[in-house]
């Protein structure tokens, strides 16, 4: 799992390995780095956003963005 | 105003130089900020006459809770567009709501034209009619030290408002600059200033007032304060900023780029927030009475002499919005270039979001062969940025016939030249950064000011999963947010403390300076403003069911896939549905 500079506040790391259980979904590994659900954004696997409930399997690569913000 | 049971309004007519101040009890039930101003502007407004006709009305107001509490910070501004012809809206920062607060004044109503260019210059005490004539023509800059230079004595509480040459040519999207890097910047507020002969406004204010219940109130100002210092709600807005979103839109599919033929920009990682943090940040600045910082200042070095090496350092103001407009959407992929065009933008004084949509929809039109190298004068490429400077300069001067309409908007120009299909505005206002899903493309069409911020649609998309539109849910959600930002809009607060500002904080803010408002009480007022600007559209002759979304935003895949127009048009019926439903909720 990938994150940005933005997530320095609830990771020191950028890449993260991750084991998780089955059936895990994308809510899951956000959570299991730390970052809390209201400010987890897009997600990207393979190019492409996902729900937060998608579920993961082994090997996924995600990309955890920060949420769209703005007025 | 605080501890008043009336609204302060300050009336102006430019041509008689006459000004009169009432006190209007009927306009608290509307809160303040957009909702005292959108009674006032149907109040004054002539729908009959065009939008830069001299009797068109300039309205401003401050909010219930303006200054007194943290990142209440904004000054709404109405109008009719000359733009889009139809509701102008607009909110700017800086220290404009503040000096008005300590001015005494709730709102600014200005109307008529003056005899020649003029400063109008206001206090607590007076408004001066100052002649700007030998300032007409100059830029913006030159506005603010002389204003300065006059208004000395005010350092520190003074706010100075003024438009540059866009304003005064009247180019339809031209801004209006708040204290240096804040901006009206929608709409064609800095347009309707020069209609009216109104170079730059100064208001100083001095005013001291006193807190009643100092223990209560400070206890409701520090919890506001620890959420918009040390939660995560703000944090974002200061460290990278809005920026930020460059990289999450294009990973996503939702960043619009080269006049939105693509979804994504092979040079995005250039122009990311942190690209931007790394290469050119060197200043963080607050609107007075914020203390989150969240204005990112940018610097590039330019040579300002052919010969002798002479360069200067220019300081200019990004966000997300510009970086899209001045950068993905024109193919320019070096960020000290975007910043350069943004300072050429800036100095022009136009809106820095319709200046890009209009030259990316010139560049395409140009390559198509719908106009020619003599109307565009210098041969508009994506990512040609010294052209794009040019060009600017082009629009504000009406050079030739082509920059003259390209000055009306992208709308009129591609209705003149062709390319309507890639002429990518809704309902005439240039588009957002955003090409999320159904709820940034009908969040724009059906809001009130055919905004992005009229509804936040981005917001909608965000939550929403693939292959599960429900088009009454879209339509549910845009119009409960819309409403819900009428009353955060009557406050003024900054959108970007929106999750700061619940209703709960609201209620206890206000309780804190001894108005006991419900729930209920903020829900009817929600209701009333909203009313009120439906009315205002409908006079100026706003349709719904007339709107027609170019087909680009159906071509091109958003973050959601390719969006289908049918289902479009279909969720922009249902919000029809219901707001007719709700007119007749608030006439009962």
């Amino acid at each position: 799992m990938t994150t940005g500079g933005w997530a320095a506040r609830y990771t020191d790391e950028r890449i993260t390995f991750l084991e998780i259980s089955e059936n895990s979904t994308v809510a899951d590994a956000i959570s299991a780095v730390g970052i809390p659900a209201s400010e987890a954004g897009i997600v990207v696997l393979d190019g492409k956003a996902v729900p937060k409930d998608h579920l993961l399997s082994n090997g996924d690569e995600i990309k955890i963005h920060p949420l769209i913000i703005g007025g | 105003m605080i501890y008043q049971k009336t609204v302060r309004v300050l009336y102006i007519d430019m041509q008689a130089k006459k000004i009169r101040i009432v006190e209007r009890e009927d306009l608290k039930q509307y809160i303040g900020g957009v909702g005292v101003a959108s009674i006032l502007l149907e109040e004054n407004m002539r729908p009959e006459l065009p939008p830069l006709d001299p009797a068109q009305p300039i309205v401003f107001a401050i909010g219930g809770l303006s200054t007194i509490y943290p990142v209440i910070t904004k000054t709404v501004a109405m109008f009719i567009s000359p733009l889009t012809g139809e509701l102008g809206e607009s909110y700017a920062g800086g220290r404009m709501a503040l000096t008005m607060f300590s001015a005494g004044f709730d709102a600014i109503v200005i109307y008529n034209k003056a005899v020649k260019p003029t400063i109008l210059s206001i206090s607590a005490n007076d408004v001066n009619f100052r002649d700007a004539e030998p300032l007409w023509g100059t830029g913006k800059d030159n506005v603010g030290q002389v204003v300065r230079a006059f208004e000395h004595k005010h350092s520190g509480k003074r706010s100075t408002i003024r438009i540059g040459p866009g304003g005064e040519n009247q180019v339809a999207y031209a801004c209006v600059t708040v204290d240096r890097y804040r901006h009206f910047g929608r709409l064609g507020l800095g347009a309707v200033f020069g209609s009216k002969y109104l170079k730059a406004i100064s208001i100083a204010g001095g005013r001291d007032i006193p807190i009643r219940n100092f223990q209560s109130y400070f206890k409701t100002y520090r919890e506001i304060f620890e959420r918009c210092t040390k939660s995560d709600v703000m944090a974002k807005y200061h460290d990278t900023g809005t920026p930020i979103n460059v990289e999450p839109l294009n990973e996503a599919g939702a960043l619009p780029t080269l006049n939105m033929r693509q979804n994504r920009f092979e040079h995005a990682d250039k122009v990311s927030g942190e690209a931007f943090s790394q290469d050119c940040l060197v200043r963080k600045l607050s609107c007075s009475g914020c203390p989150v910082g969240c204005i990112h200042l940018g610097q590039f070095r330019r040579e300002f002499a052919a010969h002798g090496h002479e360069y200067e350092t220019i300081t200019v103001g990004y966000d997300y919005e510009l970086i899209f407009a001045l950068g993905t959407f024109l193919g320019l992929s070096d960020p000290k270039e975007i910043l350069e065009l943004i300072e050429e933008v800036e100095l022009a004084g136009l809106d820095a979001m319709s200046a890009g949509v209009v030259l990316g929809w010139a560049t395409e039109a140009l390559e198509k062969g719908l106009v020619t190298n003599e109307d565009t004068i210098v041969p508009l490429v994506f990512g040609s940025y010294k052209e794009y400077c040019a060009a600017v300069h082009y629009i504000v001067s009406g050079e030739n016939e082509f920059y003259k309409n390209l000055g009306r908007g992208v709308k009129y120009a591609s209705e003149v030249y062709g390319g309507q299909s890639f002429a990518m505005h809704v309902s005439g206002n240039e588009m957002a950064g955003y090409h999320t899903g159904y709820g940034s493309l009908v969040g724009a069409a059906v809001g009130a000011r055919h905004s992005h911020l009229c509804n936040g649609g981005y917001s909608v998309d965000q939550g929403m999963k693939d292959g599960n539109i429900d088009p009454d849910k879209i339509a549910d959600a845009l119009l409960a947010e819309e409403v819900e930002r009428c009353m955060l809009n009557s406050l003024v607060i900054c959108l970007f403390a929106r999750k700061v500002y619940d209703r709960g904080t609201i209620l206890s803010a206000f309780a804190a300076i001894g108005e006991n408002m419900t729930d209920d009480d903020l829900t009817a007022a929600a209701r009333r403003i909203f009313a009120t600007k439906l009315r205002i559209k409908k006079a100026l002759g706003f349709r719904l069911r007339s709107v027609k979304l170019p087909k680009r935003f159906f071509e091109t895949p958003s973050m959601h896939g390719q969006l289908d127009e049918a289902t479009a048009y279909e969720i922009m019926a249902k919000y029809q549905e219901k707001i007719t439903a709700l007119e007749s909720a608030v006439k009962g």
